[in-house]
């Protein structure tokens, strides 16, 4: 524990040295003006971005910043229909499902020249997230933020059955027979319904599966190793042990665990802010994900901001981007406790900003097992054929291998328009 | 001359009058159906990249089994809302235009759905039907009935919408019924009544055949918003909703397909075909309107 909390101290100093430098980098072009239209869909984290434009502007007085709320509904429907009609966002957030798609439909300036300009490193982001975002050989994006997925419970209803509380090193068997036991009166252990980022695509990776082929030309849901995945969510649904697809479809799994009608839930980081802002606060923790036959592994994500290629002040959208991936930024994120900043060293605000939660998971899990999430050109097309054909699959209708190899089949066949 | 340049004038007057709607027309209402139909025969992909491909759209939509759901759906809507609501309406309509008590109340009251946003009426009603706190279902239990999932079961979640809908259009086309009874001769109850006719008999023989024109004009209009059904289907069922195969309407399948799946050109062929169909059935309708619509 002390040597983690020397390595976390070093680390902080090694940082503040690159803040000096970069502080200096920015101090150079103080005199860029214009405005920047920064689009983004989570209004939760306007506090954050409000902070960031406070501090940016003490460095660049001239640039005017003007923030774009959406919502997640049609965040994408809007930003497609303003890039082809030309009236984008400056600056906007992109996350990995869309990345590739804007990138190769060239919308996108890459952000090759603010990282030399602006002396950041790459290597001081999670390599999973930069990949994420270099399409072609080119880095279109420098990571905002990250998630990752941890399973979140119900502390009384765990003091109520007289079970101990689950622990970072729990198998699924452990998850399961506490979810039979937590099963009663009309509440249950846990929700196994159909999710992909919290959900399946974590089991699919513990299993030894894939969901997209390292080539991106082959769907994996016609493996076995990837139906296992899904396989050990549809066991915990047969047993009756968490509430029916309809049912979560309904009142959404994070609902349902704030309002105490089920015990456990994988639940992703960004959860955090759910959690402070409700009534059973005090009754909730997390821990890792348990470990399938053995292994562990999550899906790490984390939004991007990206330059439209057609801003008129390129120049003042590449230092509102270059602010947002340095120092000040990801660490106002983490003491707001908006999302787990990116730049390597900060995280560790973000853990210490609730010590009354095991946050400190999300952060060994990113670093020791994590998978990238997966994308195509087209993933927004293949992901809609995965719930078709999967909520059948969790509402017990269809089995696991007719409805993995049938979407399969017609994943294999939006890959192939891709190529 | 003179005469000649002030004609001119009056032309101009005339067409810039005009202008403002017509040029709106163009803009908003034909120029992107002509675009709909010129898309259709291409592969409109992401950014408007697009690639002539024919008549392939076309052969592909007639061979696509969820197309044909779709349309059936649209017509199980059609089949259900259109006479409900219109029987409905008039009955309300005739009931509000006697002399009974509150008669204003009770017209603001069915009318306030009409002027209350779609995406609220639908947000609501989605609360009420919900399995696990709607009032719906707090009620059935109370009454000692089992739960029902109304928006997530494929067999019923049809019915469920075309609730939603009916309630929220009954006041406009009840509004428009009234006006149609009110236009009606008083001088025709008068006789009647003289010769003995009850209130019934009156409205079959003289309320009835007197407002078939304005009747044919509400089941055109509903016919139509009825065919084109998208809003509460889209707020009640969520995309990955387990009712959302068993519920889509042609223009959800094709916003699906326009802004989920990226296929902005079969998208566009669904909107062409559902065209057509409209088109055919109004056009059906105008040539049957002799037949039972009676205009004095």
């Amino acid at each position: 524990m002390n040597s983690k909390k020397f390595m976390a101290l070093c680390l902080t100093g090694i940082m503040a040295c690159g803040m000096l430098a970069s502080v200096n980098a920015f101090a150079d072009d103080a005199e860029i003006s214009g405005e920047v239209r920064y689009a983004f869909w989570d209004v939760a984290q306007q506090p954050y971005l409000d902070a960031c434009i406070e501090e940016f502007n003490k460095l660049y007085p001239d640039v005017k910043i003007t923030l774009e709320p959406n919502t997640w509904d049609d965040y994408w429907t809007k930003l497609e229909a303003a890039a082809t009609g030309g009236s984008m966002a400056d600056v906007f957030w992109m996350n990995g499902p869309n990345i590739a798609k804007y990138a190769r439909g060239g919308i996108l300036m890459p952000v090759t020249d603010l990282i030399e300009k602006y002396g950041l490193d790459t290597a001081n982001y999670p390599e999973g997230l930069v990949n994420l975002y270099n399409i072609d050989g080119v880095q279109y994006a420098l990571p905002k933020d990250f998630d990752t997925i941890g399973l979140w419970y119900n502390k009384a209803m765990f003091d109520e059955a007289g079970l101990e509380y689950p622990t970072d090193d729990w198998t699924w068997e452990d998850m399961t027979e506490a979810a039979k036991a937590l099963t009663k009166d009309g509440v249950y252990g846990i929700s196994a319904g159909y999710e992909t980022q919290s959900g399946i695509y974590n089991t699919i990776y513990a299993a030894g599966g894939y969901i997209i082929s390292d080539d991106k030309t082959s769907s994996g849901y016609d493996l076995e190793a990837t139906q296992a995945g899904i396989q050990c969510w549809i066991d915990l649904m047969e047993a009756g042990v968490s509430p029916s697809q309809a049912s979560l479809e309904e009142t959404t799994h994070n609902t349902q665990l704030l309002n105490g009608q089920i015990a456990m839930s994988f639940e992703g980081s960004w959860f955090l802010a759910q959690v402070v802002d409700s009534d059973i606060k005090d009754d909730l923790d997390c821990v890792e994900l348990p470990s399938l036959n053995g292994k562990k592994a999550t899906v790490i994500h984390g939004l991007g901001n990206c330059i439209y290629a057609g801003t008129e002040n390129p120049e003042a959208a590449q230092a509102w981007v270059a602010f947002l991936a340095d120092e000040t930024a990801n660490r106002i994120s983490a003491e707001m406790g908006a999302a787990i900043p990116a730049l390597a060293g900060t995280a560790q605000a973000w853990v210490d900003a609730h010590p009354e939660y095991n946050l400190k998971s999300y952060v060994t899990s990113s670093e020791e097992y994590s998978y990238p999430y997966p994308a195509s050109v087209n993933t927004a097309e293949w992901n809609q054929y995965e719930s078709d054909n999967l909520k059948n699959v969790f509402a017990l209708q269809t089995d696991v291998k007719t409805g993995c190899d049938n979407l399969a089949a017609q994943m294999n066949e939006v890959l192939a328009n891709e190529q | 001359m003179a005469k000649k340049m002030s004609h001119v004038k009056d032309y101009a007057y005339g067409y810039g009058m005009i202008a403002p709607l017509t040029i709106g027309l163009g803009v908003f209402y034909l120029y992107p159906v002509a675009k709909v139909f010129w898309d259709s025969f291409h592969e409109v992909g992401a950014f408007n990249q697009r690639r002539w491909t024919g008549l392939d759209n076309y052969v592909k939509m007639f061979k696509d089994p969820i197309m044909w759901r779709s349309l059936w759906n649209t017509c199980k809507y059609v089949l259900v809302i259109v006479p409900v609501m219109i029987i409905l309406a008039l009955v309300l309509a005739s009931l509000l235009n006697t002399r009974i008590k509150g008669r204003s109340f009770f017209r603001v009251i069915y009318f306030i759905p009409a002027i209350t946003m779609s995406a609220a009426i639908s947000m609501i009603w989605k609360w009420m039907y919900n399995s696990d706190y709607g009032i719906i279902n707090s009620i059935l239990s109370a009454l000692g009935f089992e739960k029902m999932q109304f928006l997530t079961n494929p067999d019923i979640a049809l019915y469920c919408i075309c609730v939603v809908s009916i309630w929220s259009s009954i006041g406009y086309n009840m509004i428009i019924l009234l006006a149609g009874i009110q236009g009606i001769s008083k001088s025709y109850y008068e006789a009647a009544a003289i010769d003995g006719a009850t209130g019934v008999q009156q409205f079959f023989n003289i309320t009835l055949p007197l407002v078939t024109p304005t009747l044919f004009f509400v089941m055109i209009t509903s016919l139509i918003s009825t065919f084109q059904m998208f809003d509460a289907i889209y707020m009640l069922v969520s995309k990955k909703g387990l009712a959302m195969e068993a519920t889509q309407s042609m223009v959800v399948y094709f916003y699906r397909n326009a802004f989920d799946y990226s296929k902005k050109g079969y998208a566009s062929a669904l909107a062409v075909l559902l065209f057509f169909i409209i088109m055919l059935i109004t056009a059906f309708q105008m040539k049957m309107q002799n037949k039972w619509v009676n205009y004095e």
